[in-house]
Parts: C-alpha cells; sequence; structure tokens
C-alpha cells in the first residue's frame, strides 16, 4: 500500500488541477476575510475571525466532489488503474490507498484555507476569540466530517467507470444534501411558540398569548430529524462553520460510522468489479 | 514443453452471453505468441481474465504454474507485463512521469532505469511534451515501456498495431522482436491483422465464439499452408512409391488423395504413374495463407 500511496503522492505533485484546487482555497479564504473586512469598514460591524476560520467546513464537501472524481476517476478514463492491478496490487489497497490520498488532498485544501486566514484575516479583522477546547473540537470534528466526505465520493469514483457520470453523481449529491441540510436546520430552527399580536377597540396593539407553532418539531420526530442533521456531513459542515455545535463527540461518532459504512461497501463493491 | 501461460476450461459469462466458453490454451515459455481471431471472439475478455481485471465464471488459469485463484498470483502478476486495448496512461503526465508513476506503483528503488526504458521504445526525445500530445504509436509505445517498467518476463499486448500508420506498425514489430529475442520475454500478442501477426508469432492460437478452435507452432502453421501439389489418384500408395522414387516431399491424405511439396512435370507424374497402374485424376496447385486457413478454420461468417 505504500507504494500505490507513493505513486498517488506523486501524482498529486505533478498535478494541475490539484495544485489550482488549493490556490482557489487559499484565495476563498482571503476573499472571506477581505469580506468581513470591508463589512467592518462600511458598517461598523464587530467582526472578528471566529465567522470565517471555520467556513472550509461549508466548502470542503463541494471541493472534494469535484476533485475526487475529476483525480481518481482519470484512473479509469486513461486505464491507468490497470497497471497497479496487473503488477498484482490487491484491489482493497488500491481502494485505500485512493481514499487515504484523497483525505490527505482535502487537508492540504482546509489547510491552504485556514492559511490564508491566518495570514490575511489575523491584521485585517483579528484573532480568533474561542476557548481552545471549543477550536480543538471544530477543527477535529471537521477532520472526521472531511473523511466522510472523502468516504463517500470516493465508494461514487471507485464504483463507477465513468469519469464524469461519477462527477455529476458526486456534485449532485452533496448539493442535495446542502439542500437537506439547510431544509432540515430550518425545520429544527423552528420557534416553538408564534407570537401573535391583538388589537384592542381603541387601536391600541399588544402581544397576545403566544400560540403553539404547528410546524414545531417535538418527540420521537424531532429526534429523528436532529439525527438526521447531525448524520449529513453537509448538516454538520453547517455546525463547525458556525461554530455552533452541542456535541462534537457524537457528531464526530456519526461521522466516522459514515465513513466506515461507505468504505466497507465501495471496497467489497471495488473488489468484485470488473474493469475494463 | 515449460508454458508460462495455461488455462483449462476457462469461461467468462455475462448474463447470458458467454465471453469465453470452456478456453483452454498453452502459452509456451520464450514464444510470441499470436492470439488470433475476429472481432468479439474473447481475446481482449481472456486478457483481462489473466491479468486480474475481471474474475472468471468457470475454469481456471496459471501463470507460471501459480493457479489464478490462489493468494501467490499477486506475486507472479509482478512477473507479467500488459496493454489491454488502449495504452493505460496518464494523459497529462509527461512520458518520464508517467515511468515514474509505474516505478512509485512497483515500489522501484529508484528511477535510473528511464532514459534506458524510453530509449528502449524510441521516445527518448519527447521531453516535456505531454503524453495526451502524442500520436497513436507514440503512445502505444509509452504503454508498453509503462508495461515493460517492472522489467516483466511475459509480456500481453491487445491489438498494439491497432490503428496505426505502416510506419508505427513496423516500430511495434521490431520493439516486439527485439524484446523477446534480446530480453528472452514471452509475448502474447492478440490480433485479428493476420499479416502482420505471420511476421511474429512463433506460435498462434486461433480463437473463435469464446473457444480455442486450434493451437499450433509458426512451423506447424507454416507446413499446413506450404505450397504444394493436391493430386488425386486412384491408389495413393502407388504414388507414394512413384514420389520416392523420385525423391519428392509428399503427405498422404487419404486414399485417393495426396499433397506433392514440389514443382513437378505433371506429364513425367502421369506417365510414372501409368507405368504403375495408377490413375491420375486431376493435379491442383493450392497455396493456403494463413487468412484462408483461419477462415478455414472459423468459418466464414459475418463479423461484428
Amino acid at each position: 500500500m505504500t507504494k500505490l500511496l507513493s505513486a498517488n503522492l506523486l501524482r498529486l505533485k505533478k498535478s494541475v488541477l490539484f495544485w489550482g484546487t488549493l490556490a482557489l482555497s487559499f484565495g476563498f479564504g482571503v476573499l472571506m476575510c477581505a469580506i468581513r473586512f470591508r463589512e467592518h469598514l462600511a458598517y461598523h460591524f464587530e467582526v472578528s475571525l471566529n465567522s470565517v476560520f471555520f467556513g472550509f467546513a461549508m466548502v470542503v464537501g463541494v471541493v472534494m466532489a469535484a476533485f475526487i472524481p475529476l483525480f481518481f476517476g482519470t484512473e479509469y478514463s486513461d486505464g491507468a488503474i490497470r497497471n497497479k492491478l496487473i503488477v498484482g496490487h490487491s484491489r482493497v489497497c488500491v481502494y485505500f490507498a485512493n481514499l487515504i490520498a484523497s483525505l490527505g488532498a482535502a487537508v492540504a485544501f482546509s489547510a491552504a484555507y485556514l492559511l490564508a486566514c491566518i495570514a490575511v484575516g489575523i491584521p485585517l479583522i483579528g484573532g480568533l476569540n474561542l476557548p481552545a477546547a471549543a477550536t480543538a473540537a471544530a477543527l477535529g470534528g471537521s477532520l472526521v466530517m472531511t473523511a466522510a466526505y472523502c468516504a463517500i465520493f470516493t465508494f461514487i469514483t471507485m464504483t463507477c467507470s465513468k469519469k464524469s457520470a461519477s462527477a455529476v453523481a458526486c456534485l449532485l449529491g452533496v448539493f442535495l444534501l446542502l439542500a437537506a441540510a439547510i431544509t432540515t436546520l430550518s425545520m429544527l430552527d423552528a420557534p416553538e411558540f408564534i407570537q401573535g399580536y391583538e388589537m384592542s377597540i381603541d387601536g391600541q396593539v399588544a402581544p397576545a398569548k403566544p400560540e403553539p407553532n404547528p410546524a414545531y418539531l417535538t418527540g420521537m420526530k424531532r429526534e429523528v430529524y436532529q439525527f438526521l442533521y447531525d448524520l449529513m456531513p453537509t448538516g454538520q459542515g453547517i455546525q463547525y462553520s458556525n461554530v455552533n455545535f452541542t456535541n462534537p463527540l457524537r457528531l464526530m461518532g456519526l461521522s466516522a460510522a459514515v465513513a466506515v459504512l461507505f468504505t466497507g461497501a465501495g471496497a467489497a463493491l471495488f473488489r468484485r468489479k470488473n474493469l475494463k | 514443453m515449460e508454458y508460462v501461460l495455461v488455462t483449462q476450461g476457462l469461461s467468462k459469462h455475462y448474463k447470458d452471453f458467454k465471453a469465453l466458453d470452456n478456453l483452454t490454451m498453452h502459452v509456451p515459455k520464450g514464444s510470441i505468441y499470436g492470439f488470433v481471431g475476429r472481432n468479439g471472439a474473447g481475446k481482449t475478455t481472456l486478457i483481462r481474465l489473466i491479468c486480474g481485471l475481471q474474475a472468471p465464471t468457470g475454469g481456471s488459469y496459471a501463470l507460471y504454474g501459480v493457479d489464478g485463484a490462489q493468494r501467490d498470483i499477486a506475486k507472479v502478476r509482478r512477473r507479467m507485463g500488459a496493454v489491454v486495448e488502449t495504452p493505460s496512461i496518464y494523459l497529462d503526465l509527461t512520458a518520464q512521469d508517467n515511468l515514474r508513476e509505474q516505478l512509485r506503483v512497483l515500489g522501484a528503488p529508484s528511477d535510473d532505469g528511464i532514459p534506458e526504458l524510453l530509449k528502449l521504445v524510441g521516445l527518448e526525445g519527447t521531453g516535456k511534451k505531454k503524453a495526451g500530445h502524442f500520436s497513436l504509436g507514440m503512445k502505444q509505445r509509452l504503454g508498453i515501456a509503462v508495461a515493460l517498467a517492472g522489467d516483466p518476463d511475459f509480456l500481453v499486448l491487445d491489438e498494439p498495431v491497432n490503428g496505426l500508420d505502416p510506419q508505427g506498425i513496423i516500430d511495434i514489430r521490431e520493439l516486439i522482436l527485439k524484446l523477446n529475442r534480446e530480453r528472452r520475454i514471452t509475448v502474447l500478442i492478440s490480433s485479428h491483422i493476420l499479416d502482420e501477426l505471420s511476421k511474429l508469432a512463433t506460435h498462434y492460437g486461433f480463437i473463435d465464439a469464446g473457444r480455442i478452435v486450434k493451437e499450433l507452432s509458426a512451423r506447424e502453421l507454416e507446413a499446413a499452408c506450404r505450397k504444394c501439389l493436391r493430386v488425386q489418384v486412384s491408389d495413393t500408395r502407388i504414388l507414394a512409391r512413384v514420389l520416392d522414387g523420385m525423391g519428392t516431399e509428399y503427405k498422404i491424405l487419404s486414399d485417393g488423395q495426396a499433397d506433392v511439396f514440389a514443382q513437378l512435370n505433371i506429364s513425367q507424374l502421369s506417365r510414372a504413374l501409368d507405368g504403375e497402374g495408377c490413375e491420375l485424376f486431376s493435379a491442383q496447385e493450392r497455396d493456403e495463407s494463413l487468412e484462408s486457413y483461419f477462415v478455414n478454420l472459423v468459418g466464414g461468417g459475418s463479423h461484428d
């Protein structure tokens, strides 16, 4: 497997796609800091690095949904995956080497974003004002969430022989997951009571007794929606980017479960796959 | 005889379609084995199976005596290189980087062998040109160089001259001959371009509808396709006696038919036979090409 990892690393080093995505990640970090700084200048908002530092957690999924099928799908389109199998590497090793390399690339992209926030953000909008434990939890949780993303997109890329089809499936998948997470969040955020207002005969407006909100999720239903929101990497991305999470260990556990599930299924399917 | 590859009743089915149907073949060590069959006969399927890209539905194969289902097959595969259908190269990398990448896959301790490999396949001057900008012939040669990166002693080439111009075909042919003669590499080469194969192969396997219909050496094929005079006589025993007397090479096919491998004076032969009480009914010159031999073997049905 170390031979395959070494080969993947060499390809990454030579890849225009990798260096281009790395530069874009850095540029995105600079842009986010510049936008916050501009808001501060224009509207005198109090801004801090907190609001942008974990922003990569929101976009890393989209970035990897494009990167993994384009980079590893090339092995199918150029036929180079055959060179690994013909000389005796096991399919499981090929699968895991690609998964690890994709996670390495994702970490590099996230690091480029964070580096931009540190290099540009701190001088412009100041540093992080978060407890060290929360910062560590957000960074660690984001890493496990990124592993879940990589596992899902590696699964799609390695089980689908067509590079374009896997790219479409990954991008479509991540945007559907993003829409699902936003919808779930809006349902979970619905207020328990609706504040109404009453107007008296003399025209005075006064707050009425709050009415229960029929859209408010309760009981088992709320737990299921919360579970789904926590399970989806996109849901976790929203939580980490806003540094708004209550149980990071639960989030990490769920992401780890997603990663294990997709990797197990992907490796099993790839082992049986007829390659051309 | 020592064999590099032996298959026994190998089958591969895709749903109801039998791509390989009880295929049995033997590739001798040191040979250039021409694997001949029309499109869709199962040539590429067999290559995919022995390269580990697909699993057989039934039967077995052995590489260097190691069964394909055994764990040790992974070690044996390190002794082989292959170009299956299209050259397996990264189009966004240079020739040198493609070889460097393959050496990493193989775990080679250094990249020292790259210039020699590029020279061997005639790509030493490609510099920083990406493989995507190579001609088809150059891509094919790079594919072979990648297959040779592990210094294999069994090379599998699937239709290596498909789509190449005449010079490209000559280059590949000379390369294959050089690898076989100088490096003692056994080559399995599939093709439906029979004329080209006849310039290379030392052994042949003819495949049709997923089965090997005939395996023979180039010498045997040459004998089968040799220019001869096919004669019909009333008694081939008398014919044999007469031809022995003339010191002529022949082959008796039946009681009344024989092939004579010499330029004969028909009148002289007829008179000699007549004197022994044997009638000469007909004499027909035969010059069977590899192509007609193949058509006779597999029939001339429609191809796709």
